[in-house]
């Protein structure tokens, strides 16, 4: 076998065993998010949903334990803005890095630019505390 | 160390002997669709007590983490025994690559230790989820046996329907293997936490397990739950749009005919 067959034969090898790797590392990090849904200075960010329908956006924001009276939204250029208190301040845990007592959700949600987000309408799940916003899209 | 065993970049562990009563049930407890799994199980395990005795790990497939409990460093899948009963919890949802080893070293346990049935509570992601004041429990089971548990507590036949995901590959396999699988679906939340879900699949499973428990303070707790266990929730949403869970949304060809 001549040494450039040998050569490209371990290029070969060399670029499957990377392939594998980036693989397996995909199959693990890709999937872990290490962002946490809280912040130091007491707020909180709530899971959201957004389906594309064929002339809106329906976001779906689930807000236990929110109290829905303080719920604040407010939209601007292609985001929405929320703010919504707790029903009283909450502890994670007595872990350590999570001694901060919450007291509000947070939450900016992008949209695409067709997005009017101007014409937003709510409608809150009292039961479940949890609201959808629906943004119609822009007329074109 | 009692029991250790190496299976395709999976290792199990056993910490305790323990001998398992019969008939016995193993019940996953594998983050899936609005964290059913993950609440029913973790909520049975305390409520009942349950002794860990041990774990499973992965150097392959799960990120370098320690799970630290109660000042313990343990394993971030862990193994809890009481009678005959086994319940498997992951404290991590289960990327698609660990998807196929993870099933078949499960249910490879399940034969070793000789278990009756192998439980899968399964979220079922309904989108009118809010118009739904108490969620339906389905469910269907590879034995004749398992078959007749669900029948004799009035659990409804999972007709037609994808499922995705761990309790897919676990169904299949246990079927291969002729091994009992029970799985319970409750309608859920497709992207939030659903305790309510969790409450309707324990109702069940106290049933099938022949055990007592007070299911009140889960029912209080639930939007605390919700709270706590977000992270875990946006974690298993991003998995599971990685293996193509919405084909839960869709219908089998079988089902247009």
């Amino acid at each position: 076998m001549s040494s450039r067959r040998i050569r490209d034969m371990l290029r070969e090898f060399e670029r499957e065993i990377e392939e594998t790797i980036e693989e397996i590392l995909d199959n693990i990090m890709g999937t872990y998010e290490a962002k946490p849904l809280w912040s130091k200075d007491g707020t909180l960010e709530p899971l959201v949903s957004v389906v594309e329908k064929e002339d809106k956006y329906v976001i779906t924001i689930d807000l236990p334990l929110a109290n829905l009276e303080t719920l604040s939204i407010t939209g601007k250029y292609n985001y929405i803005e929320l703010r919504c208190k707790l029903k009283q301040s909450v502890k994670l845990s007595d872990w350590p890095m999570s001694r901060t007592e919450f007291r509000e959700y947070r939450k900016t949600i992008t949209l695409p630019n067709d997005a009017d987000v101007a014409k937003f309408e709510i409608r809150k799940h009292v039961e479940y505390s949890i609201i959808e916003i629906i943004v119609p899209k822009k007329k074109t | 160390m009692y029991y250790v065993e190496e299976y395709n970049g999976f290792t199990i562990y056993e910490t305790k002997e323990f001998k398992l009563e019969h008939p016995s049930f193993m019940l996953l407890g594998l983050p899936d669709t609005g964290l059913v799994a993950s609440i029913s199980s973790s909520y049975l395990v305390d409520a009942l007590k349950m002794e860990e005795v041990g774990g499973i790990d992965s150097y392959r497939y799960f990120p370098p983490i320690a799970v630290i409990h109660n000042g313990e460093s343990k394993m971030p899948i862990r193994i809890f025994h009481r009678k005959n009963l086994l319940v498997i919890i992951s404290e991590l949802p289960i990327s698609p690559g660990a998807i196929h080893p993870l099933a078949f070293m499960l249910v490879d346990y399940a034969q070793k230790k000789g278990v009756t049935h192998i439980v899968s509570p399964i979220g079922l992601g309904v989108p009118h989820r809010m118009e739904v004041e108490k969620p339906a429990i389905y469910g269907l089971s590879t034995s004749k046996d398992g078959s007749e548990l669900l029948s004799k507590f009035g659990v409804k036949k999972f007709q037609e329907g994808f499922i995705v995901g761990p309790y897919a590959v676990i169904l299949k396999e246990a079927k291969r293997r002729k091994v009992s699988n029970i799985v319970i679906f409750a309608e859920a939340f497709i992207d939030f936490p659903d305790p309510a879900a969790a409450v309707e699949v324990l109702t069940i499973l106290t049933k099938i397990f022949n055990v007592e428990v007070n299911l009140k303070p889960l029912i209080e707790k639930a939007e605390e739950i919700r709270l706590k266990t977000r992270e875990l929730m946006m974690n298993t949403k991003k998995v599971m749009e990685r293996m193509r869970k919405g084909y839960e949304q869709q219908l089998p060809l079988m089902y247009v005919f």
